[in-house]
């Protein structure tokens, strides 16, 4: 399943400065998966061992997957996942 | 805009800068500010309160300073101190809306725990580099910690490290005004979470819900305990 993963500015680091990456996967913890292969280091500033880290929040198109099935959302070909950390400046 | 709401705006920074000139030419009678920092040259570029001879100036005291400039007849109280817990509940008594534009999570999270247990409806913002997030929350709905439950421990960037880009601020400083109008005038922004991101010029609106989860909404919270806001990375 080929999906797209808007990036945040604080991550773009990990990704070479792009802010959409492609991505594989079937579900929001395969998409993870596949981004931490082809960008390491990345789901560890998203996840620690108890799931998504409490000050990150992923939606699946415009849905916190915290009301959906959390890491086992499914996903279909073409959706979107965005990561929206917390931020902190004024 | 009906009656005369009282407001309290904590933090007169980045996002201060261009919601306090743009709500008071909007008709705003009593403000109240509150900011313990002093004008620095790096803030200049986006703290469009302050000019070069500001530098080294109360930050809360200046922006009054500036702000009376543009309307000689508002009501502004002045605190030149940090927001914390133990005056937290105090500093909300009889205001109509608190807004937030405070430069750490620790802040960001004492007030919408503040605003909840006084009943007061918050807007907050946050940003960094080239992007930031603004919402509105009142009481009852969901709040800052069903978007984002706790203060990190770690790997935060904040303005200071990481930088901000001054139009970034204008455009969340201004949404943060427009969400505040929007509380005042009984239409309240319910849960909207509004991302800008000017390297895409994209803004984009999601909604949060509830989390049946949420400390604060489940009554947890009860209080205001300083230890609960310093994190390590708190600041």
């Amino acid at each position: 399943m080929a999906v797209t993963v808007r990036i945040p500015t604080p991550l773009r680091t990990l990704t070479g400065g792009q802010d959409e990456v492609a991505a594989e996967g079937g579900t929001i913890a395969d998409v993870i998966d596949n981004l931490e292969a082809n960008h390491p280091g990345i789901k560890e500033r998203l996840c620690d061992d108890k799931g998504v880290r409490r000050f990150v929040n992923i939606y699946a198109n415009e849905e916190d997957i915290r009301f959906l099935d959390n890491l086992q959302t499914t996903l279909n070909e073409g959706d979107t996942v965005s990561i929206v950390p917390a931020i902190a400046g004024g | 805009m009906s009656g005369d709401p009282r407001i309290l705006v904590v933090g007169v920074g980045g996002l201060g800068s261009p919601l306090l000139s743009t709500l008071c030419r909007s008709g705003l009678e009593r403000v109240t500010i509150v900011d313990e920092d002093l004008v620095e040259q790096s803030n200049l570029h986006r703290q469009t309160l302050y000019v070069e001879s500001d530098v080294g100036r109360p930050k809360a005291a200046t922006a009054a300073r500036s702000l009376r400039r543009i309307r000689p007849e508002l009501h502004l109280e002045v605190i030149e101190g940090r927001f914390v817990p133990n005056t937290a509940l105090d500093l909300l008594k009889g205001q109509d809306l608190v807004i937030e534009g405070a430069d750490n999570l620790a802040t960001k999270f004492l007030v919408a725990d503040a605003a909840a247990l006084a009943g007061v409806p918050a807007v907050q913002a946050g940003v960094v580099r080239w992007s930031g997030w603004a919402w509105g929350s009142v009481p009852g709905e969901a709040c800052l910690r069903c978007l984002f439950e706790d203060i990190p421990a770690d790997r935060m960037e904040t303005c200071a490290a990481a930088g901000v880009v001054g139009p970034v601020v204008g455009v969340l400083g201004g949404l943060q005004a427009a969400l505040a109008l929007r509380v005042l005038r009984g239409d309240p922004p319910r849960g909207e979470l509004w991302h800008y991101d000017a390297l895409k010029s994209s803004i984009r609106r999601t909604r949060v819900r509830r989390r049946t989860d949420c400390s604060l909404c489940r009554g947890e919270i009860r209080d205001l305990r300083a230890e609960r806001y310093t994190a390590p990375c708190a600041a």
